[in-house]
């Protein structure tokens, strides 16, 4: 077993009045992929706000250790700085900040160093190529009017430029057509082969996870972690859906 | 001789109490000619019209069919007293004048450079002939008292505040004045029919300074007036725009971008009047307000009989940093007229939640992100702003 980055702990959230989470236990390793399964409303996208330090998300019990350090009193920014990343189900419009100056600055931010312009245009076009994305959105405000395809490749974008120990994908095929998702995943497998970095994949469907390698598949289910397995789950799942983890 | 000037007045009182129906100037000191260096380019004809010529010495009207009278008679945002400020202090009439059918890429760059202990005031005319196309950048500065050397406040953009106790008049300057800097200008514009205008206005006066700055602008038939003004610094500021759109297919682009911090004071009063048919008017105010700064926009689309089929939009969108600072609005639409519309949308908030999550999940700090979204704001602003070299200078002075 590969050396723990992310050690989820008996955690449980609440979201305003209600328990969403309830006791959950996750292991992730350094380089690896693990994918977190689960019917509509499980709580899928709440481990990965909680994970994050989503305020708005309320750990009411047990513990985050990111490569051993304790999370739960760590704010938005630092767990980032820290190495973990969110990609979000629906990214938001940042009307007046432009795309390459938004990576640009949270760079700036994360190493506390100005970045060569040059170098970073560079790099940022390269990615963007892997990405199949016109250059011209780089100068484009942030999200702003782009398609939902183009959304989810500008987080990829992110992901790809930042360079994070730990990238949550939350739902990123979603809404993605079939050339779409096949272009996100290659960015995907970039970012694992250029950093060897761990991913968890949420998702409810399995597009996304053709072209890469799964070590761990979690099923969440009413707020409970409630099968794990290999890479092989994910295909039982696609063959008989989540029935009988519900039932469970 | 002090005067005290009521001005920004709204062209419909609401109830007194709310305190936003006009604002007051006490004590304005007799003022002299502001300093200003201009960069014309050759196709455009400059003139300085003396005091003594437009009869400002002598109280009188200019002459009759004068250039001068034309551009005077042009009424400004802040109303009458504005117009009596300039006319009882010997300023001379500084005219850029574009012939018909000439367009004119390269801008009118002035220069307005103002001292603290030597109150000031300008008086620009701009007149656009049939068909021309005219872009006037100017840049307020002022310098401190001790050296004469340039200042802008804080580079960062967020300049310290006035000291002034004055949290109760908000309208009224008499006591700051005596411990402050002052400059007015006045700028008068004519489009003729099919020309375009395009004025930039960057204030970055130091803290110390109250500035007044009125415009009053008469759209032809076919024309277009387009206005970007950008207010990063002074104290308090007041600020004018009245456009006549009385000729078919005129039409008003007028933006306003504002940083304020501190005890800062943004007083507007834009007007737009339309009386021609199917004008249109567009107004874009959008700001940032921090310590205990005070913003009042009033922003007023006015459909007189004749504006048939006329459009008028006012937008505002404003950013509220902190918990002591005091946000006004007044949009006012009145209508003569069936066949119009007038559309007005806000936005005021604090930044929302969401969207903060979101841009610190990129590892960005909560102060930094603040500091991101104001800068935005200001470049959204400026994106209108087609010459590069004062984008530049804008963005210089956000850095």
């Amino acid at each position: 077993m590969s050396e723990k980055l992310l050690q989820v702990k008996n955690l449980s959230v609440r979201v305003e009045e209600k328990e969403i989470l309830h006791g959950i236990n996750l292991e992730i390793g350094k380089g690896e992929t693990h994918v977190l399964m689960g019917p509509n409303g499980a709580g899928k996208s709440t481990l990965g706000y909680a994970l994050m330090g989503n305020p708005g998300y309320q750990v009411t019990g047990g513990q985050i250790l990111f490569d051993g350090n304790d999370l739960n009193e760590v704010s938005v920014s630092d767990r980032a700085k820290a190495g973990l990343f969110l990609s979000f189900q629906n990214p938001l419009e940042v009307p007046g900040i432009t795309l390459s100056n938004f990576i640009r600055s949270a760079l700036e931010q994360r190493t506390g160093e100005r970045i060569r312009l040059w170098d970073f245009r560079k790099e940022l076009e390269a990615k963007m190529e892997i990405l199949q994305m016109d250059k011209s959105y780089a100068k484009r405000d942030l999200n702003v009017g782009f398609s939902g395809g183009e959304k989810k490749k500008a987080e990829i974008l992110q992901l790809l430029m930042m360079k994070p120990q730990l990238a949550i994908l939350d739902e990123t095929d979603s809404g993605l057509d079939v050339d779409a998702v096949r272009t996100v995943s290659r960015g995907v497998e970039e970012y694992q082969k250029d950093k060897d970095g761990s991913l968890l994949i949420i998702t409810h469907s399995t597009r996304i996870l053709e072209s890469l390698h799964v070590d761990v598949t979690h099923v969440l289910a009413n707020g409970r972690i409630v099968a794990e397995g290999d890479g092989s789950l994910v295909d039982e799942i696609n063959e008989n859906g989540f029935e009988r983890f519900e039932q469970g | 001789m002090e005067m005290d000037m009521t001005i920004n007045r709204l062209p419909a009182p609401t109830w007194n109490w709310l305190h936003v129906n006009e604002a007051t100037v006490k004590g304005v000191p007799a003022l002299q000619a502001g300093k200003m260096e201009d960069e014309t380019p050759e196709t455009i004809e400059k003139q300085v019209v003396s005091c003594a010529v437009w009869n400002c010495d002598s109280k009188k009207q200019p002459d009759a069919g004068t250039l001068s009278a034309e551009l005077l008679q042009i009424p400004g945002g802040m109303g009458a007293d504005m117009d009596q400020l300039m006319a009882q202090n010997p300023t001379d009439l500084h005219t850029w004048t574009i012939a018909a059918g000439v367009k004119e890429s390269e801008p009118v760059r002035l220069h307005f450079t103002y001292e603290p202990d030597a109150p000031a005031q300008n008086l620009i005319g701009i007149n656009a002939e049939e068909g021309s196309e005219i872009t006037v950048i100017m840049d307020f500065r002022g310098t401190d008292s001790a050296h004469g050397k340039l200042t802008d406040g804080e580079t960062n953009g967020f300049k310290p505040g006035n000291t002034a106790d004055d949290d109760q008049a908000v309208y009224d300057e008499s006591e700051n004045l005596k411990q402050r800097g002052l400059a007015a200008i006045q700028t008068k514009i004519s489009a003729k029919k099919g020309a375009k205008v395009h004025l930039v206005q960057i204030q970055r006066l130091p803290e110390n300074f109250t500035f007044l700055n009125d415009v009053g602008t008469d759209c032809g038939e076919d024309a277009l007036i387009d206005t970007v003004q950008v207010v990063l610094g002074g104290g308090d500021t007041y600020m004018g725009m009245r456009t006549d759109l009385g000729a078919k297919a005129g039409s008003l682009e007028s933006k306003v971008g504002y940083l304020l911090d501190k005890k800062e004071k943004l007083d507007l009063n834009y007007l737009a009047y339309h009386t021609g048919a199917k004008t249109t008017s567009r107004m874009d105010v959008s700001g940032v307000l921090r310590g205990e700064s005070q913003k009042l926009f009033r922003g007023t689309i006015d459909f007189r009989n004749g504006s048939v089929g006329a459009k008028g939009d006012e937008k505002e969108d404003v950013l509220l940093f902190s918990d002591n600072v005091i946000n006004r609005t007044v949009p006012l639409i009145l209508c003569e007229e069936e066949d119009v519309e007038g559309n007005h949308g806000a936005t005021i908030g604090k930044l929302d939640e969401a969207l903060l999550f979101y841009l610190s999940s990129r590892g960005i700090a909560e102060e930094e992100i603040y500091e991101m979204m104001a800068r935005a704001r200001i470049d959204a602003i400026c994106s209108g702003i087609a010459d590069e070299k004062t984008q530049e200078l804008v963005q210089g002075y956000l850095v």
